[in-house]
């Protein structure tokens, strides 16, 4: 068996205009999803009674069934009421309804870390609501939601293949059409196996040292032990 | 010449509380009047924290009334922001926001909920943070402090609003021994300046050194109140008695 390097150069523009899609479609997904699941914990967590069974139906209806048959059902039958909406539309929406049902229950998770004092100390110096909520819950949050988020986020990157079978121009279809032209599916899904490879590790890596940063206050910084070094020049005249 | 009559701080009426069906507070009906210093104690799980966690509406009451500065507490949240913003409270396990530095901490509120200008808010923030002996950690994150001084922080983060009345809620049990010494220091100096101190608390030394009133519970109940000097000399009653005693023997 040959691996013929040129097949992946010749059709790589076209590979790299599927990595753009996918950027762009999971870029508008993933922070969307975001601000759904955010608001569905909330609604989740009310004393609204109807609010927080709309919330559960939502979750357990979007995680229960297969995001492949979630982007079949949005795209066959929105045009059957009238709505034609283009296939990267379709996706960026599906994948942001799919991913905000897990997002809610990472963000509901998160705020359940917060100890009550937190939340009862910021009443007592006649803090409002929101003001609780933007300043003293969400920043300590964050440490806990990185983490659920990143893996989250690189298993969204990766689901995003499904568009493909809607016809969505992202890198899956992009990696078919190439491989129509050219017969040669071991170079090509290997050259898109490292491109996702290489996307969901920059990915992680910001994530990262967001972590890091957002849970700076958690840790106590050594004291400056002096450690003594013996000078190299000293250790050979031993 | 008559002497100016002292103005009622906090006034509790007839107030009745239930989790579901069990009452944890019954019949409280207790006064406190402005620079007026009141040490609650009794046996655990006797309501004492509930009972003053309803004087900023922590916790709600279902009956009598609750009158804190003028103001009855009603579901009303005008009212209960109003109370809140007279009322500071310092807790048992601190509840610093862990994610600011002390002088955040110290300034969040007044420049969020009273509109206080971030340098005005910082130079308060450091008159209270020297007041409790910690300016020096006013750029460390609460994690980087001791108990103590963590307790200390929390004191000075609710002066910061300026309170008219302070509640505490057991602020040394969970602090060690060591540590118990420095916090009540800063709170018998707060008490010396006049401020309305409601204070649960088992330390009896601070109690006898500063309360005006002792308030001792059981049961959910009010069962006495007296001076410090009549409630450890001559307890009017038998549950006293037995607390002290116990208390005396530990």
């Amino acid at each position: 068996m040959t691996f013929d390097i040129s097949v992946i150069t010749d059709g790589f523009g076209l590979l790299l205009a599927g990595l753009g899609y996918t950027l762009l479609i999971c870029g508008v997904a993933v922070p969307s999803g975001f601000i759904i699941g955010a608001l569905c914990a909330l609604g989740r967590m009310s004393g609204i009674w109807w609010l927080r069974w709309l919330v559960i139906g939502y979750i357990e209806l979007i995680r229960n069934t297969p995001f492949l048959i979630q982007v079949y059902l949005v795209f066959f039958v929105l045009p059957l009421f009238g709505l034609r909406l283009g296939g990267v539309t379709v996706g960026i929406i599906t994948l942001a309804v799919y991913c905000g049902a897990y997002f809610a229950e990472n963000v509901r998770g998160a705020i359940l870390t917060i100890p009550k004092g937190q939340t009862e100390a910021a009443n007592a110096l006649g803090m409002g609501y929101w003001t609780i909520q933007k300043r003293v819950i969400f920043p300590q949050m964050l440490s806990y939601l990185i983490p659920t988020t990143t893996n989250l986020t690189i298993t969204l990157i990766k689901e995003s293949a499904i568009l493909s079978v809607i016809t969505v121009p992202e890198l899956t279809y992009q990696a078919q059409v190439v491989i129509g032209r050219t017969f040669a599916p071991v170079e090509i899904f290997t050259a898109i196996g490292l491109m996702y490879w290489g996307l969901n590790s920059l990915v992680a890596y910001g994530l990262k040292r967001w972590e890091r940063h957002a849970s700076r206050y958690l840790v106590i910084p050594k004291t400056s032990s002096k450690r003594t070094v013996t000078p190299l020049n000293d250790m050979a005249g031993r | 010449m008559t002497q100016p009559v002292p103005e009622t701080a906090i006034r509790i009426q007839n107030m009745q509380k239930w989790y579901g069906d069990f009452q944890v507070l019954k019949n409280i009906d207790f006064e406190v009047m402005t620079g007026e210093r009141i040490v609650v104690c009794g046996p655990s799980g006797s309501g004492k924290s509930t009972l003053i966690r309803c004087i900023n509406r922590l916790e709600q009451h279902q009956e009598g009334s609750i009158v804190v500065d003028g103001i009855e507490l009603t579901d009303n949240t005008r009212n209960i922001a109003a109370v809140r913003q007279d009322v500071g409270m310092v807790f048992q396990q601190f509840n610093l926001f862990p994610h600011l530095t002390v002088l955040e901490n110290c300034i969040l509120a007044p420049t969020t909920s009273r509109g206080v200008s971030t340098e005005e808010a910082k130079k308060v923030a450091m008159k209270y943070l020297e007041r409790v002996k910690i300016p020096d950690q006013a750029h460390k994150y609460p994690v980087q402090l001791s108990g103590g001084q963590q307790q200390r922080v929390a004191i000075a983060r609710a002066l910061c609003m300026e309170p008219r009345i302070m509640l505490f809620d057991e602020p040394t049990s969970a602090l060690d021994p060591e540590m118990i010494s420095e916090v009540l220091d800063v709170m018998v100096d707060l008490a010396q300046t006049g401020m309305t101190m409601v204070c649960v608390t088992h330390e009896m030394s601070f109690a006898r050194k500063v309360a005006d009133k002792i308030v001792f519970m059981d049961a959910g109940e009010i069962i006495e109140k007296n001076t410090p000097e009549e409630f450890f000399n001559n307890p009017q009653t038998d549950r006293a008695q037995l607390f002290l005693s116990q208390l005396l023997k530990s």
